[in-house]
């Protein structure tokens, strides 16, 4: 049941961090291990395949966005939908992280 | 209908507890989207369960599922340090996000996927009951 999958495409001065699955309190930290800090200036985070968030996952995404603010780079999310839309909605962080409908978007508005 | 299960209060047991969670609950008819709502919750107490009540020792966390009339319960128990969580403060969404302190986010989730949450002191136990309407008698969309 706890499985996480991430896979990257870089496309042109952006990265599209898609992550798949379940982001829980197992998982989130094996994200943080595996995806290194400020690793391109514009991170796309694209979670159409996540199923599953909890404050766990929230907090792995809080601290990539603080990452990416440090070194003078942005964090924009795309894909919210089920129950990681309604995590995102209740919890406050459809309101201060830019968010798009899907990766097409995100890349739109970051060029 | 009753079930109970006992876990090492240890976070990699807790794909067993939600599997076990969710289980009962798509049994009782919650649909799959109101199942990853009720595991949400699960998560949030049975994670701050592994990491504050036993403070590094080892420890074991109950949880029994059951029914009474329209309502499907979670009775999630430990033998830790007193712990209310409906004693913290919610946390300040005045505050900017990354400002805010730390917790108080879990316990808020709980608090908004299940219709009803409540604590006691049992002995040496903290019992947390998860309360959420069964599907036909009050069907819920978000949190």
């Amino acid at each position: 049941m706890t499985i996480m999958q991430t896979s990257t495409i870089r496309r042109d001065d952006s990265l599209v961090l898609s992550v798949t699955g379940r982001l829980d309190a197992v998982t989130a930290p094996e994200l943080e291990r595996d995806f290194p800090a400020a690793a391109a200036r514009r991170l796309i985070l694209d979670l159409s395949g996540l199923e599953y968030i909890s404050s766990a996952g929230l907090r792995i995404i809080l601290a990539l966005v603080k990452g990416q603010k440090a070194s003078g780079g942005s964090l924009s999310v795309c894909g919210l939908s089920g129950l990681v839309g309604e995590v995102f909605a209740v919890s406050g962080f459809d309101s201060f992280l830019p968010i798009y409908p899907d990766v097409e978007a995100a890349l739109a508005a970051s060029a | 209908m009753h079930a109970s299960q006992t876990f090492p209060a240890i976070l990699p047991a807790l794909s067993e507890i939600l599997a076990f969670v969710s289980r009962h609950a798509e049994r009782h008819g919650f649909p799959s989207r109101r199942c990853l709502q009720l595991q949400l919750g699960v998560e949030e107490v049975v994670v701050n369960i592994c990491r504050h009540a036993y403070a590094g020792s080892e420890g074991e966390i109950e949880v029994t599922l059951g029914l009474a009339d329209d309502r499907f319960l979670v009775e999630i128990r430990d033998r830790g340090v007193l712990f209310d969580p409906l004693a913290q403060p919610r946390p300040d969404f005045a505050v900017p996000l990354d400002e805010r302190e730390e917790g108080g986010l879990g316990v808020f989730l709980v608090g908004s996927v299940f219709d009803e949450v409540r604590y006691r002191r049992e002995g040496e136990a903290n019992v947390l009951e998860l309360i959420a309407m069964l599907p036909d008698e009050g069907r819920r969309g978000c949190p």
